[in-house]
């Protein structure tokens, strides 16, 4: 019986879709329920052992813990109920209806009596640590929670899932900093003058579809031949690597020519190149371009060429190009020309870098100038200690000064763990990798890594705009009492400016001449703004939200992104991460409020590197802290999440010269 | 791991490197505030077929110049992402094959009076063009190479101190062309660097990766 209503259900959805595509629907209706009273909520969670109990998040690395909670406050159904909890490969609603039989992937289900005593006493562990990431090239391996209420082993009507019909519930992450499953094959030949290619795949790929392109573009002085690292990483995990000879030495343009003249060549020789080994296995609809240095410039002004017609590819569109990653770019072309406009834009810094400095005095060294430009998802990471050379492989220096540096091998398993969900998320389409990319590492650092303490590693990211709500960007209502997005402002935090994100001098000496000292995150011609203040303990600032901003259910996160105030004396007095608090207010004044350290996050102190003016500490790096709204919501049950009013940075864990951007209401996927 | 390297054209390889077998010991060193210490060695090329110039903003086609080794300041010599002095021959940049981070940097001096015909050098392209050497300091708004025009380099010139050019004696030019022996003649600019890869082999060892790449395996 099971079956043919099955049957009958897929027969709807083919009738739903046909018709659907004759009114010219552009997408699918959403499919119906297929198993009737089924449930989904979010169960899988970050177990903490203080409040606020768990974080909400989706992603587990192989190794470590995965839990699960219920709120029976909320969902007094649960309270004194006793249910099997399934943890079992992701299903889409189709494969549900067509096989609703459990299979729990730790070898047998867990029971749970849910109890009275509200989220904090049913916050469970449902693995610790057994689940096998899997052998294939996925980086996570989706999985579906299931409160088997009926106890019958299927899902059935009245059980809850979390899960949805295209995302997991949960994901066990595989180690992303080591080897994927396939050998790779090296091969090196030069097809003339700055076409010279250094080509990695998979060894089986005759066996296999067509892959996606990552192409190599080195820096100055550097050689196609010294990104073994990546070729090798990313091959193993599925991806044709392509690193070419780049024409750096004459400037930026030339550069960027030879990142689109190697690539038209290889896709368009791949028939005859190499044997033929690479034909129709290159999925040209694929392709991320990763530049180092001058080369890291190359490809952002590369993607400008195209996306504004100065060069006409005859071998893939603009639409084709998935991602552009800069290693310690430079910036000699400026805001017109090196920009990624439209393409998902990920920046690498090094703290050490002694050549693409970020010192103030050099606005062409400044790295953060082209993330800040990046108009579509983008993403930041620094590596405090890492010298320019420390990206590549080459025997030659790492061009890096300052403490505490890092070694090319550490630098290079940071560049592992952290470019394979990028090109996952962006290549493969594998949402859960995103995780990787936002969440700090003293709370989602992955295996295999250095364990110096000397590694320390900050991260920006910015959603889509559909993705997100801002609250104030600074960008418009220039008045500090006044956000972007229309409320008032106020607070007892002092000394506040809001202004271009760009040092005024040329160095980093703290001077109160330079509200901005330390900011290197615009340079002349760009426009971007943010806030920095001096932040007394107990002191706070609060946006309000506009009316139609005020139920706040639908979002997962409140983000912003912070810095403490290089060489300031607030910053100086204590050599630590700086905490402080999110809060939410409803119309009735009730406040929820969550320190960030809870969540494993704060924001470092600056990189401890001397020059550039008197004092110690680099330029400011931004963090994104992203809250997970429903954890700080548990702070006061009685908020009322459909009528808050103001969101609340409130300094209450120590003082503090802050920065702050982009503050903002954000969805997860 | 399966590194593939295919065969390297060892004629074009080993006739440079018989080439290089001839030479006689270089003359005496001459120092001056240049940052240019001594044309090394020098021999004119043509190509059959033309070559786009990139080291300045006309991007003039070449089809003939000379090929040198330039001894030079290293520190100027050595890479850097950010700016970087640019080398001029005469009124013109030439193309740097390699940095030289131990000061000796090979170069293609380009002839972009005219295009050869037939093999033979147009008017206005001497040997003299090799007898001035000086690093454009990054003064200029316009600093890499691929922005410098003409104007520009002029301008450049005509604001440099005195002793910041380095002359060449006659003496030293014909020592460096006689080293440099017979014209090169080669099919185009892919060749050209092949043999420009056998001198920084010989001249700049620590740039050998740059010289491999140059002498990749062709795709067949």
């Amino acid at each position: 019986m099971r079956t043919v209503l099955a049957t009958l259900t897929l027969l709807w959805l083919a009738a739903a879709d046909a018709a659907a595509q004759a009114q010219q629907v552009p997408s699918r209706p959403r499919a119906p329920r297929l198993i009737a009273n089924l449930t989904r909520t979010e169960l899988a969670c970050r177990a903490l052992t203080t409040a606020p109990w768990a974080e909400r998040v989706n992603a587990f690395w192989e190794g470590s813990t995965l839990s699960a909670a219920l709120d029976p406050a909320v969902l007094p159904f649960f309270e004194g109920r006793t249910v099997d909890v399934w943890v079992v490969d992701h299903k889409t609603d189709l494969q549900w209806a067509a096989a609703p039989q459990l299979v729990d992937v730790r070898g047998a289900s867990s029971t749970r009596t849910f109890v009275a005593g509200g989220f904090a006493a049913n916050v469970f562990e449902l693995d610790a640590g057994t689940i096998f990431g899997g052998l294939d090239t996925r980086l996570g391996r989706p999985l579906d929670i299931v409160l088997d209420v009926d106890r019958n082993g299927l899902l059935s009507s009245g059980d809850w899932l979390d899960g949805d019909d295209t995302l997991e519930g949960a994901s066990v992450l595989k180690t992303a900093a080591l080897n994927g499953p396939y050998a790779v094959t090296e091969q090196l030949f030069s097809a003339g003058t700055w076409l010279g290619q250094d080509v990695y795949y998979p060894t089986n790929i005759a066996q296999l579809g067509p892959l996606p392109l990552v192409v190599v573009s080195h820096g100055n002085g550097h050689n196609y031949q010294w990104y073994d690292h990546i070729g090798f990483h990313l091959a193993s995990w599925g991806c044709i690597v392509m690193s070419h000879t780049n024409n750096t030495m004459p400037g930026i343009a030339t550069a960027s020519t030879t990142t689109l003249t190697n690539t038209e060549y290889l896709l368009a020789n791949q028939a005859t190149l190499l044997g033929g080994v690479l034909n129709g296995k290159i999925d040209r609809t694929r392709i991320a371009w990763v530049g180092h240095s001058r080369g890291a410039e190359g490809v952002a002004y590369a993607h400008t060429r195209v996306r504004t017609g100065n060069f006409v590819p005859q071998q893939f569109s603009l639409s084709d190009i998935k991602l552009v990653s800069s290693i310690a770019p430079t910036d000699f072309l400026g805001p017109n020309s090196s920009a990624a406009i439209g393409v998902p834009y990920s920046l690498w810094t090094g703290g050490a870098d002694a050549d693409v400095n970020g010192c103030a005095d050099c606005d062409l060294c400044q790295t953060f100038q082209l993330h800040e430009r990046a108009t579509a998802e983008r993403y930041s990471i620094s590596l405090h200690g890492a010298g320019h050379g420390a990206f590549h492989n080459g025997a030659t220096s790492t061009v890096a000064t300052g403490p505490c540096q890092l070694t090319r091998l550490e630098t290079h398993s940071v560049m592992k763990a952290h470019l394979l969900p990028m090109v996952k998320v962006h290549l493969f389409g594998e949402e859960i990798a995103r995780e990787c990319l936002w969440r700090h590492w003293s709370g989602f650092r992955g295996f295999s890594l250095p364990t110096t303490s000397c590694l320390v590693v900050d991260l920006m990211y910015r959603p889509r705009a559909a993705q997100r709500l801002v609250i104030d960007d600074f960008q418009t209502n220039t008045a500090t009492n006044l956000s972007s997005s229309g409320g008032a402002v106020v607070g007892t935090v002092t000394g506040l400016v809001e202004a271009l994100m760009d040092d005024a001098d040329t160095v980093f000496t703290d001077l109160a001449t330079d509200p901005m000292n330390g900011m290197t995150l615009a340079g002349p011609g760009d426009t971007n703004r943010g806030i920095v203040f001096d932040a007394a303990l107990g002191s706070y600032l609060a946006f309000d939200l506009p009316v139609s901003a005020r139920d706040v259910r639908a979002w997962k996160r409140v983000s912003l992104r912070a810095t403490q105030a290089t060489r300031d004396p607030l910053t100086t007095q204590a050599l630590a991460e700086y905490d402080f608090s999110v809060a939410l207010v409803d119309g009735a004044g009730r406040r929820a409020q969550l320190r960030v350290s809870a969540l494993s996050m704060g924001l470092s102190e600056p990189y401890q590197r001397t020059a550039c003016g008197v004092g110690t500490g680099w330029a400011n790096e931004f963090e994104t802290v992203r809250v997970d709204l429903p954890a700080l919501a548990r702070a006061n049950p009685d908020l009322d999440l459909a009528d808050v009013r103001s969101v609340e940075l409130v300094f209450d864990a120590a003082s503090g010269r802050i920065g702050v951007d982009d503050l903002a209401l954000e969805m997860d996927r | 791991m399966n590194r593939t390297w295919m065969l390297v054209p060892l004629a074009v390889v080993g006739s440079a490197i018989a080439l290089l077998a001839t030479r006689e010991p270089a003359p005496a060193e001459v120092r001056d505030s240049s940052g240019v210490k001594r044309l090394v060695v020098a021999a004119p090329f043509t190509t059959s077929a033309p070559f786009v110039h990139y080291w300045q903003a006309e991007q003039p086609q070449v089809n003939h110049g000379w090929l040198c080794v330039v001894e030079a300041d290293a520190q100027l010599c050595a890479p850097k992402q950010t700016v970087e002095p640019v080398l001029i021959a005469g009124a013109g940049p030439v193309e740097r094959v390699n940095h030289g981070t131990l000061g000796r940097t090979v170069v293609l001096v380009p002839c972009t009076q005219a295009l050869a015909v037939d093999g033979a050098c147009a008017s206005g392209c001497k040997d003299e063009a090799l007898q001035t050497w000086w690093w454009l300091a990054p003064t200029l708004p316009q600093v890499l190479p691929e922005q410098l025009d003409g104007a520009a380099i002029a301008r450049a010139r005509a604001l440099l101190p005195e002793g910041a050019v380095r002359t060449l004696t006659s003496a030293e030019l014909a020592a460096a062309l006689k080293l440099g022996g017979e014209a090169i003649q080669v099919a185009n600019e892919t060749e050209l660097h092949r043999v420009a890869a056998a001198w920084i082999l010989e001249h700049a060892p620590e740039d050998r990766e740059v010289a491999q790449g140059l002498l990749a395996p062709p795709v067949r």
